[in-house]
């Protein structure tokens, strides 16, 4: 199993599992995009790129891998947002597991994000954060 | 109780901290440039105008970044609620950060 799907399915089982973030972003806890008729705010995850780190005759240790994360809200304010990333980040930031098929070693935001855009007539605010995930399969 | 005195007669630190700035910052252009293309490459294409967007500003001799001035980099980059991301600029650089220590240490091998 791929590095990147370990770390996906570490990122979807700490997240879409937290009850309280399940309070705060109703519509729900996806990979890369959002289906169509969502509810808001919810949370978005998708790798997007990284490193091997390895020693002598090329044995792996881990994959350094960045995730963005970010809750997305409907409206003109981030303010509704603030404690949807708040808590992505305390679930997230100097976290560890061990997600079927591998081991997450270590987890650390290394930026904060933030975005608005319209799209059909719609205000999207997005607010999170560039996480380094370290990770390797079992 | 012997003493002794040292007396420095060639310094050379000087000039090794010349060359130092000057091979750092030769591995730092080299980086850049690599990361501006690898960027370049990656980029999605659709008319051509966010690949051909990316530039490098240097602040000083031995620092720098890339940047794209086009609106849409950021949207593409990490995605939005509609659109998975298709990074260009993050996986640039990440390819870069293995080089960019050997770079680094080759120019501080080659201080004479």
């Amino acid at each position: 199993m791929s590095e990147i799907v370990v770390g996906n399915r570490w990122l979807y089982d700490t997240l879409a599992g937290d009850a309280t973030l399940a309070g705060q972003a109703p519509g729900g806890v996806h990979e890369g995009e959002a289906p169509s008729g969502s509810a808001y705010p919810l949370v978005l995850f998708q790798w997007i790129g990284g490193f091997d780190s390895a020693v002598l005759n090329a044995i792996r240790i881990w994959h350094s891998g960045v995730w963005i994360v970010k809750a997305i809200g409907v409206g003109p304010s981030l303010a509704s947002l603030s404690d949807v990333a708040a808590r992505i980040d305390l679930l997230l930031h100097r976290a560890s597991g061990a997600p079927s098929g591998g081991v997450v070693h270590t987890a650390t935001r290394e930026a904060p994000h933030r975005s608005a855009y319209t799209d059909a007539g719609v205000r999207y605010v997005e607010l999170g954060g560039r996480y380094r995930i370290q990770v390797s399969r079992s | 109780m012997i003493r002794g005195n040292v007396r420095v007669k060639a310094n050379r630190l000087p000039a090794i901290a010349g060359q130092l700035e000057r091979r750092v910052g030769a591995a730092v252009d080299e980086t850049l440039e690599s990361i501006r293309d690898g960027a370049v490459d990656r980029s999605p294409r659709r008319t051509g105008y966010l690949a051909g967007s990316w530039d490098i500003h240097k602040d000083r001799s031995t620092a720098g970044a890339m940047y794209s001035a086009a609106v849409q980099a950021g949207l593409v980059e990490y995605g939005t609620v509609k659109m998975p991301a298709r990074p260009a600029a993050t996986p640039a650089a990440e390819v870069e950060r293995h080089r960019f220590t050997r770079r680094i240490v080759k120019a501080l091998r080659g201080l004479r």
